[in-house]
């Protein structure tokens, strides 16, 4: 498997991780780095220690420094160690697992030691590394923005102005009353569910929904909302059959 | 000849965004081609009092970036013909923007519309810097009191400095019985303090917040004096000579029976 993008941004327990592809060509991976964190600055902020991964080639100790000036200035953020990844282990997919972990924010959070199966819907080189749903404890507000490669998990409101972003799926263990975009890289089969949506809009693939006008949702039962036929349905979270259900 | 109009205030709370809606509202019912430009980058309202909100997939920010074009970020209001909204961001702030890129910005809408109503946030820092770029006139909005007509004054003396020969002003949510009572700021007060031509009074009125949550703006119902107050406003601002509302209130029989029943 390839790594599809360049620049990828990963928490974990540890930190933040900055996977870059070595591959790439220099210049182009500091010019596609400051895009990302200009993109997702007020995600980043206040953001821990940063953890390089370079994949195999690795870069030369010049360019590391170059990359630890993009990522302190101005952005503030503190390049910790580099890890020179060895060539990830074959897995099967089918049989493969994934741990969900919390992102560190303000004080390191314990590891939750729970897994969950997911079906799988893509695999990438990282996925053994690093995990791929992001757990976040506590209310998005409105201006707070969370944007992951992976699935997200909110245990808490998203509230009206917030914006949840996610490559996968989106799960709400609250209100969803804010934006929230599954995903957001064109995967057509990403869902988000909330105990309660009632979303500001939804966003799944690059399909855009809003609830319809002047209709408060009377519904206060979990619900899930996919994609069908191009256009997001939203039905009960019980009873629902998922792609591969037998 | 397409003008442009910052709604400015340096006080917060004052109706800067309700001002800014019932105009945009009031001028396109009078068929003009609207913009509403929403620049409190980071706490954006104007979308959730117009009910815009859910119809937000670009704002300004992507249109300075040039991640949209301009005209993918408007929002057509969904009652009335001719208006426009372009949203702020809301996960960014105010540095987000520069006074060069909003004036920029500004020109591009004066292209295809009449007025271009700009809500300037609260301050007067790099946002209202901003929203005041690009602008051929400005509106201050205070409301009768001493720490607004204050701030006012500020704002003022600022917009003078840079430019603005005749900046106008709104009075907003005046008490015709409280200024009666001399227990509020008479509108000749606060002319002698700021020295500014009145563009308008908006009495105070209720109707205001229930239109502000229904996202309803209420020059559009009949009814509201504020609304009517907004209406006199917009025909002003498009030149005509409105005589100002008679805010004093009459007693009718009808009017002293409502007030009863209402218990006030």
């Amino acid at each position: 498997m390839e790594i599809t993008q360049d620049v990828v941004f990963k928490g974990s327990r540890e930190g933040l991780y900055l996977i870059l592809n070595a591959k790439q060509d220099f210049e182009v991976i500091k010019e596609k780095l400051r895009e990302h964190l200009k993109k997702s600055e007020f995600f980043f902020k206040g953001a821990p220690d940063v953890i390089l991964e370079t994949g195999e080639e690795g870069f030369s100790l010049d360019e590391i420094l170059e990359i630890q000036n993009i990522l302190a200035y101005p952005f503030g953020l503190k390049l910790k160690k580099v890890k020179h990844r060895e060539k990830a282990p074959k897995r099967e997919p089918q049989t493969e697992r994934r741990t969900v972990r919390s992102v560190p924010q303000d004080k390191p959070r314990e590891s939750l030691g729970s897994r969950v199966t997911e079906r799988p819907r893509y695999t990438r080189d990282i996925t053994g590394v690093l995990p791929d749903t992001l757990l976040y404890k506590g209310t998005v507000r409105s201006g707070q923005r969370i944007a992951y490669d992976g699935s997200v998990v909110i245990v808490g409101d998203v509230n009206p102005g917030a914006e949840v972003r996610a490559t996968g799926d989106i799960v709400v263990m609250g209100v969803l009353r804010g934006l929230a975009h599954a995903g957001a890289e064109g995967d057509t089969s990403a869902s988000v569910v909330a105990l309660r949506l009632e979303p500001t809009q939804l966003r799944i693939g690059d399909v855009i929904g809003r609830p319809p006008e002047g209709e408060r949702s009377a519904g206060s039962e979990p619900e899930v909302a996919r994609l069908r036929d191009g256009t997001i349905v939203v039905e009960p979270l019980e009873g629902v059959r998922w792609e591969g259900d037998r | 000849m397409s003008q442009a109009i910052v709604i400015t205030s340096g006080k917060g709370g004052v109706g800067k965004t309700t001002t800014t809606a019932n105009l945009g509202v009031a001028l396109a019912l009078g068929g003009a081609r609207v913009v509403v430009v929403d620049a409190d980058i980071g706490l954006r309202n104007l979308d959730v009092v117009m009910g815009l909100e859910n119809r937000i997939v670009y704002d300004l920010v992507d249109v300075v970036e040039g991640y949209c074009r301009l005209r993918q970020a408007l929002i057509k209001d969904k009652r009335v013909d001719g208006l426009f909204l372009l949203p702020a961001a809301q996960t960014k702030d105010k540095n987000a923007v520069n006074p060069e890129q909003m004036k920029e910005l500004i020109e591009a809408l004066k292209e295809e519309h009449d007025f271009i109503i700009v809500d300037c946030p609260a301050g007067i820092e790099q946002g209202f810097r901003n929203a005041v770029s690009g602008a051929d006139r400005a509106v201050i909005v205070t409301t009768p009191e001493v720490s607004a007509v204050r701030d006012a004054d500020r704002i003022t003396g600022l917009l003078e400095a840079s430019g603005f020969e005749k900046p106008e002003l709104i009075i907003n949510r005046i008490k015709p019985r409280m200024v009666a009572r001399g227990d509020m700021m008479d509108i000749p007060d606060i002319i002698d303090i700021l020295a500014i031509d009145l563009l308008g009074v908006v009495p105070d009125d209720d109707y205001i917040v229930v239109s502000t949550n229904r996202g309803e703006p209420a020059v559009m119902a009949d009814t509201s004096r504020a609304g009517e107050a907004y209406r006199n406003i917009a025909r002003r601002i498009r030149g005509e000579e409105v005589p100002f509302l008679d805010l004093s209130e009459k007693e009718t029989i009808w009017s002293r029976l409502r007030r009863l029943m209402r218990g006030n």
